[in-house]
């Protein structure tokens, strides 16, 4: 019989939620954000205590935000490219679907998503650009 | 939820569990306590993950204990489960407190040749799985073992004890530079003026921070893992 004095969860076990070089990346990133969204440290105060390379910080916030959108939108989440990851993509969908939304054919039920839609891509943005200014600002 | 039933105990028996006392009081300590574990599913589905990575003679037992607080024991281990290198050991306890269930994660040794192979981690979910469908609330874990100290601090166990925190703070403040001291003592003040008395330390926190790798790989902490926190859950599932 296991001796319960002695013994606990081997940390193998858990090691291998971070084998991957990805997820390993991810968690570094999770860690980041947690730390900034919880008050520990400012946006900076973070990159630089965690040694985190800031590029890699707003790629992955680019990334969390689009599959936040496209799950809101379609109720799935799936890959996109790099380059669609900007505020300015955001801002033009989000006025997209603000102008749509003014539109007479579109019942009220789907313009009320659409509305809800327009303001989370406009946060986003947001988001986004404060980051990216504080990469200027650092600069 | 169907209750659990006397062919559920017979199917668990089969598996070559050993069930105590007899099956009516079993079945009555089951339905009254653990009424939302689907045990016959979660033990089978142990045993088709574990059975496979021994060929030494293997024990299945399961335990309960009426006195307070109600608790369910289940142990899975290995002829030589003390031995490190080829041993299989695993071991759960439910414990249903009035206001919540926990789940103590006493102990899982996996053979050497069959380690970093995803087999743990399909095993720590198979797990999740059926505590999140029975409602328990936490997870608690006796961090320390083979780099336990710093994998549960990574996957996002809170630290419950403030003084082995200390005791992992000094180590910190004798083995860092100043600098890499300054910015896990600050986790550590934001955290403790907030809550003196806090008993979810976040160790995620400090798991990342340059050289507390090294130090938490040999440290020793009481963690838990909070199933009602969403914003844990989706950690868990990003990793997955």
């Amino acid at each position: 019989m296991p001796d319960r004095n002695k013994h606990s969860e081997a940390g193998y076990i858990g090691e291998e939620f971070f084998a991957e070089r990805e997820k390993d990346r991810l968690h570094k990133c999770l860690v980041v954000e947690q730390a900034i969204s919880e008050g520990y440290f400012s946006f900076d105060g973070a990159l630089a205590a965690y040694e985190m390379d800031r590029e890699e910080y707003e790629q992955y916030i680019a990334k969390k935000s689009s599959d936040a959108i496209f799950s809101s939108i379609s109720g799935t989440t799936f890959a996109i490219e790099e380059k669609v990851s900007q505020p300015v993509y955001f801002e033009i969908f989000a006025k997209m679907v603000g102008n749509s939304s003014k539109t007479n054919d579109i019942d009220i039920k789907l313009e009320r998503k659409l509305k809800r839609i327009e303001q989370q891509l406009l946060g986003i943005s947001k988001e986004i650009g404060e980051v990216r200014s504080g990469s200027k600002e650092k600069a | 939820m169907t209750p659990v039933n006397k062919n559920d105990l017979l199917q668990i028996e089969a598996l070559g569990f050993s069930i105590p006392g007899n099956r009516g009081g079993f079945l009555d300590f089951l339905r009254q306590h653990l009424p939302d574990l689907r045990l016959k599913d979660f033990v089978s589905e142990i045993d088709s993950q574990l059975s496979q990575l021994t060929s030494a003679t293997l024990f299945k037992e399961l335990d309960f204990f009426e006195k307070e607080p109600p608790t369910l024991m289940l142990q899975y281990f290995s002829e030589d489960e003390n031995d490190e290198k080829t041993g299989l050991g695993f071991a759960r306890t439910f414990i249903k407190y009035p206001s919540e269930l926990v789940v103590d994660h006493d102990f899982f040794r996996l053979p050497e040749r069959y380690r970093r192979q995803g087999k743990g981690k399909a095993l720590i979910l198979t797990c999740l799985k059926y505590y999140l469908e029975c409602g328990v609330s936490r997870v608690r874990v006796d961090a320390g073992l083979e780099n336990g100290g710093l994998v549960w601090a990574k996957l996002f166990f809170a630290a419950t004890d403030k003084s082995e925190i200390e005791v992992i703070l000094e180590d910190a403040r004798l083995s860092l530079t100043t600098v890499q001291y300054l910015a896990v003592k600050n986790v550590y003040d934001v955290y403790y003026n907030r809550l003196s008395e806090g008993r979810d330390f976040p160790m995620a926190l400090w798991s990342r921070l340059p050289g507390m790798g090294t130090i938490l790989q040999k440290s020793h902490w009481h963690g838990e893992l909070d199933l009602t926190d969403q914003k844990v859950l989706t950690k868990f599932n990003l990793l997955n």
